[in-house]
């Protein structure tokens, strides 16, 4: 569906994206993951035919982007970071003027404009105007836009940024209930979003890719390393001791009232727990420490630079 | 063209469901009847003058007398309305975002800036549609050989819509419709003026109001309608170029 060969785009000297490449198949949900600046929007907006390339190949639906702008821009919708919306419109007219401008028939227009207000949730502001809607509806509003063609694909870039958590499960539960009509391309980086939407990240830092990988094998299989939270009823300094004489700890530490026990091997996890009880420690809790968005960055650069 | 039609329509809902279009149709009636009174008064003081015998000997003509210059002042009027109704025309849908929507769905320029150059063409038709009942009303009283009035209105008619399309380019500079505004009456200023100074029968050349004289005596002269329409067809159409140039750069 979406192929993407050694894109580049520079801004004067500076690399945006530097050189990528992947492939995203048909129905997948593609998380593409990255910290601000990271040149996230940058790429979307040339796998949309907003701008162009300053060399590499891009294909969307089979379409090199570049060369057949049309054919690629019926296939795709696209929700960009900020919602498209006119404020001075209401729903209903906004969303009528989307459908005309890509291209639908007269007499399927009300049709598709019931369906995305059905989907999307907008039965009740579709006749008010867009200024008057809240942050979370407009970002709906957005996604109704996107979809009101039935695209083949969808490019969402960053969904849920500037939501509250209330919109934001809303949001991801709409992204979710799409997943089985349409190829999904969505940008974030908070890296629990994408692990509970996804079924591949693209990790992407300072325009180049780090990594492809599925979410769980990124969070808690990074080459090896395993950390693990410990409770105690005990006094953590007491545990402390205790559990660090074990040998195969590669890395301990107190972080508020529990431990912090990294490990060269899952396997050592059982013996860590055999030796606390052993010592008449009362464990409440053994929690695999799923690494956050930083620690996987900060681990994949280091690993680029070593 | 269906594509073109609905641009049209969704910039025509922005100018009537905001105070935009009310606003500028109320002071432009405000003022283009102002001056419509004013000048009907000198008018008639100057047709009461040349009854007078001992007065100058002189023949009034309603052509050369009222509607050419009454159309003269239109057009002075517009050069400070025109900036108002271009000013927002692209550079708000790139200050909010919809320019990525735009230029993201299968549309092709030409529909983007057709549909929008003729929503400003209608706003700008209605305009003069409201002077024309100025002028039913002298018709009433006094009928006249409307004639000369049409071609003054043809006139005034392809004059803004030169100014429309300089004002449409000056739009897509900018994100800012303000500064779209104010760029684009310094520009229509610049052609006005520009027959006035040091740059003689070439200035008289380009300058956009000594194209209009021919229209206000009654005669269609085809290089000065050929001036409007190069004028109208370069401005639109670096409006395309720089409209593609924005989506290179960011
Ligand atoms: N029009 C532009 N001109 C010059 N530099 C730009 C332009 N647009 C983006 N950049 C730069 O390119 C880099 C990538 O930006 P991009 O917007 O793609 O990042 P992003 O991953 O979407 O970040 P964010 O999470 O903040 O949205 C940034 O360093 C940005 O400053
Ligand atoms: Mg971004």
């Amino acid at each position: 569906m979406i192929e993407v060969k050694n894109l580049v785009k520079k801004y004067g000297d500076f690399k945006a994206v530097d050189d990528i490449s992947f492939n995203i198949g048909k129905g997948e949900i593609v998380g593409f993951l990255g910290p601000n600046g990271a040149g996230k929007t940058t790429t979307i907006r040339m796998l949309t035919g907003f701008s162009p390339a300053t060399s590499g190949q891009a294909y969307v639906n089979g379409f090199e982007v570049f060369e057949k702008p049309m054919e690629v821009k019926k296939s795709i919708g696209y929700l960009p970071e900020f919602p498209p919306v006119y404020p001075d419109l209401t729903v209903r007219d906004y969303l009528s003027f989307v459908a005309e401008i890509k291209g639908i028939e007269k007499k399927l227009k009300k049709e598709r404009i019931d369906y995305v207000t059905q989907k999307c949730g907008l039965s009740e502001v579709i006749d008010k105007e867009i200024s008057k809607l809240s942050k979370g509806f407009k970002q709906r509003v957005g996604i109704a836009q996107a979809l009101i063609h039935n695209p083949l694909i969808l490019f969402l870039d960053e969904p849920t940024s500037g939501l509250d958590p209330i919109q934001i499960i809303e949001v991801r539960n709409l992204i979710r209930e799409l997943r089985n009509e349409h190829t999904i391309f969505l940008s974030s980086h908070i890296l629990p979003e994408v692990s509970a939407l996804c079924d591949k990240v693209i990790i992407i830092a300072n325009g180049k890719i780090m990594a492809v990988d599925t979410p769980e094998r990124l969070s808690t299989g990074m080459s090896g390393q395993k950390t693990f939270t410990f409770n105690f009823l005990d006094d953590i300094s007491k545990a402390e001791n205790i559990i660090s004489q074990f040998e195969n700890i590669n890395n301990i530490k107190v972080v508020e009232n529990s431990l912090e026990v990294k490990v060269n091997d899952i396997s050592d996890i059982p013996l860590i727990v055999r030796r606390a009880v052993e010592n008449r420690l009362d464990i409440t809790g053994v929690i695999p420490k799923t690494a956050s968005l930083e620690e996987v960055f900060l681990h994949l650069t280091t690993k680029e630079g070593a | 063209m269906k594509k073109t039609y609905a641009i049209f329509k969704k910039e025509l809902k922005h100018y009537f469901y905001s105070p935009m279009a009310y606003i500028m149709l109320t002071v432009f009636l405000f003022i283009s009847s102002w001056f419509f009174t004013g000048m009907l008064d000198t008018y008639i003081s100057l047709s009461i003058n040349s009854l007078n015998p001992y007065g100058q000997s002189y023949t009034l003509s309603l052509d050369r007398d009222f509607f050419g210059p009454f159309i003269v002042n239109m057009a002075i009027i517009f050069l400070f309305f025109m900036p108002f109704l271009t000013m927002r025309v692209i550079s708000e849908e790139r200050k909010m975002g919809t320019f990525e929507l735009l230029a993201t769905s299968p549309l092709k320029n030409i529909h983007i800036i057709l549909g929008k150059y003729f929503a400003v063409i209608f706003l700008y038709l209605i305009m003069l549609l409201f002077t024309v009942v100025y002028f039913l009303g002298v018709y009433f009283v006094f009928p006249f050989n409307i004639q000369v009035l049409l071609v003054c209105y043809l006139g005034i008619f392809l004059l803004g819509s030169t100014f429309l399309a300089i004002g449409f380019f000056c739009s897509s500079l900018f994100k800012q419709p303000i500064f779209a505004a104010v760029t684009t009456f310094g520009v229509l200023l610049l052609l006005w003026i520009a027959g006035w100074g040091v740059l003689g029968d070439f200035g008289k050349e380009i300058s956009i109001i000594t194209h209009i004289e021919s229209f206000t005596k009654g005669i269609i002269s085809l290089k000065d309608v050929f001036y409007f329409g190069i004028v109208i067809f370069f401005s639109l159409f670096s409006a395309n170029l720089y409209i593609d140039s924005i989506r290179w750069r960011e």
